[in-house]
């Protein structure tokens, strides 16, 4: 079984080149001889023959899962609790904070959470400072949380230990949130990387567990990607609403109890354990790569694009670490061009 | 290595299937047992997918890997699984390599950056006892994974081959069976008695293995002249007995297992490949690095020995 299908394959195919680019530098130079490179990991196509039968799992599989599968989905739309995927609503950017504090006072007040996705963790970072002066209890998250401490975050968002979290693209794949009813996107049309198709649909799902889930998207005006998503959303929604129809269904957010979320969560109790001895990081989540080419980059004043630089080479670091030399070095030359964009 | 009773999936929970996923879970077991070899679950966010899939893992009971591309992930399914089979093997396998910062060397600033192994113990004695799961011939196993188990292990024979299988009637010398343990790298302590090491108190062999220290589960073997008479599960802490055994396999105590044979020719061919290698260097003029690489390579042949 295959989680998260395509984020898992791609990160699959780059580990071979990867660990090799590192290995070779090292025996070229002495450190290791030769045989060092005999301990690898498997090369996509090894991965493949090894396997016996696979189950893709993903709500945006992508071409190579599709291509496996000869073309055909098992779908599984509708949910269990009655849900259907949430509404969206498209605002202009002109206003958008002011008109995001006054959701975030609403949905607060009845006990609901609110998640907040930026272009930059720049961005993320003000926002949660300016609502927090406003007297919004909130977070953000940022790549190079831990493991550990990012399921300790999300813990106490479940928990109500504050209500709002802002984040970059970390608020994505699978994060189990039934108590998040608004998924606010600022930006949503600045088309790249981040407001992708798939990004839109991924980030929209973390509202899709909570029968009062809305997603706001903040847009002046609305891209090929957000249309296909809105599209996707309402042949979803159709269908979900169909079968509560046909099934007499009434969609209810499923509360999970306190002790229900400790146990859900548990795994942020080991890092307390290791007494932090480990140098974790935030793991291979995917990050600002190819982001020059990102039309987002344009938009941007010189400090946000130093401030982007100083992002981008943190996560290069991190991309080393993570053996993944592909991205680093496309994140180095995203940064030179950057750079040189600002005359630096 | 085949057991006498193979225990299946059983999936515990209070609700079933409803809305997609009895569908969902039909077709997939259905084209897994036509032998599909690749089929795509695309599952909205919320609708259950690892409800579905366990459904699908009960129905066809096999050994199941399931990889995930990022650790709070991997952790939320770990928990998932584990609640949904309590009586089954559910395992973590999470890479060393997310926790170490691999050695490398970068060219233009000289600078090499040594191999910082912060081995988290926990994430070792999970490892340790996912591949022990999969060597014990259950088929009701279920590991979860991050992307770099696909780096290798070393050969499953050759893990399987090293485990001891005793029981009790059974005629063993006990100075023979702590030989066989120290050669399973467990230590001896007869002090401090921590995962990984054994005690000894006249007939009476008490073994931690470090994939049990997560259960708080130690075992007691006791010996009759050259005969096992009993073996048991106590609490290594209370030393209060809690099951009493009727046969039992002990899996080495560290995961990279290696006998003195392989060593030796281990030895052998790291020496002979060095030769070859900083003849290379030298040739080529690379003085420094033949330099470097003898002076490493024989400090870690020094370690070996």
């Amino acid at each position: 079984m295959i989680d998260e299908s395509h984020q898992t394959i791609p990160q699959v195919r780059a580990m071979y080149n990867g660990d090799r680019a590192r290995k070779l530098k090292l025996v070229e130079h002495g450190f290791r001889l030769p045989s060092a490179l005999d301990n690898r990991p498997l090369t996509f196509e090894e991965f493949e023959s090894l396997h016996d039968q696979v189950i893709f799992m993903s709500a945006t599989p992508a071409d190579y899962e599709l291509e496996k599968s000869g073309g055909v989905f098992v779908e599984q739309v509708v949910r269990p609790t009655g849900v259907p995927d949430p509404e969206i609503d498209v605002r202009p950017v002109d206003g958008q904070i002011d008109d995001l504090l006054e959701e975030i006072q609403q949905r607060a007040e009845r006990n609901e959470r609110i998640l907040v996705t930026t272009l930059t963790k720049r961005m993320a970072e003000d926002l949660a400072d300016y609502l927090d002066s406003y007297g919004v209890a909130c977070r953000w998250l940022h790549s190079e949380i831990d493991a550990f401490d990012r399921v300790d975050i999300l813990r106490g968002l479940r928990l109500g230990e504050f209500d709002v979290l802002v984040g970059v693209n970390l608020l994505r794949e699978g994060l189990d949130l039934p108590e998040v009813s608004l998924v606010a996107i600022l930006d949503a049309d600045k088309e790249g990387f981040l407001r992708s198709e798939r990004s839109l649909i991924q980030t929209a799902g973390r509202a899709a567990r909570n029968a009062n889930g809305q997603i706001i998207l903040y847009a002046d005006e609305i891209t090929s990607s957000m249309q296909r998503m809105m599209d996707e959303t309402e042949r979803r929604r159709e269908k979900q609403l169909a079968y509560n129809e046909e099934h007499d269904v009434t969609p209810e957010t499923v509360r999970k109890s306190q002790d229900e979320v400790m146990q859900g969560t548990i795994i942020a109790e080991e890092k307390a354990d290791e007494d932090g001895q480990s140098t974790y990081y935030a793991g291979p989540d995917e990050g600002t790569s190819a982001i020059v080419a990102d039309p987002v980059v344009k938009y941007m004043t010189d400090d946000q694009k130093r401030d982007l630089v100083e992002q981008m080479r943190e996560e290069m670091l991190e991309a080393s670490d993570n053996l993944d030399f592909e991205r680093a070095a496309e994140l180095r030359d995203s940064i030179e061009e950057l750079e040189s964009q600002l005359g630096e | 290595m085949e057991l006498d009773e193979n225990p299946a999936f059983d999936l515990t929970s209070e609700f079933d299937p409803t809305g997609d996923q009895p569908n969902a879970i039909a077709e997939l077991t259905a084209g897994l047992k036509r032998g599909d070899d690749y089929q795509t679950l695309l599952g909205a966010t919320g609708t259950g997918k690892t409800f579905s899939i366990s459904n699908v893992i009960q129905n066809v009971n096999m050994p199941t890997l399931v990889m995930s591309h990022n650790k709070t992930l991997a952790a939320q399914l770990y928990a998932e699984l584990r609640n949904f089979f309590p009586e089954n093997r559910v395992e973590f396998f999470i890479s060393y390599y997310d926790y170490y910062q691999p050695e490398s060397y970068i060219v233009p600033s000289d600078t090499y950056i040594e191999k910082d192994m912060a081995i988290n113990e926990r994430i070792d004695r999970l490892r340790l006892r996912a591949t022990s799961s999969l060597v014990s011939g259950r088929d009701d196993v279920i590991v979860v994974a991050s992307v770099s188990c696909i780096y290798g292990l070393g050969a499953p024979d050759e893990y399987a081959s090293q485990i001891i299988q005793i029981k009790p009637g059974e005629r063993v010398e006990r100075d023979e069976f702590l030989h066989d343990l120290i050669s399973l790298y467990y230590e001896r302590n007869d002090i401090e008695f921590e995962p990984g090491t054994f005690r000894v108190r006249g007939d009476v062999v008490d073994i931690f293995p470090a994939y049990m220290a997560d259960e708080r589960r130690a075992y007691r073997i006791e010996f009759w002249g050259d005969e096992v008479d009993s073996i048991s599960t106590f609490h290594p802490d209370s030393g209060k007995t809690l099951d009493e055994e009727e046969f039992l396999t002990i899996y080495p105590a560290n995961l990279f297992v290696t006998s003195e044979d392989q060593l030796e020719r281990a030895i052998e061919s790291i020496e002979e490949e060095l030769k070859w290698r900083l003849a290379v260097l030298r040739e080529e003029g690379k003085l420094v690095e033949a330099q470097r690489l003898e002076q490493r390579t024989m400090f870690d042949l020094e370690m070996m020995k």
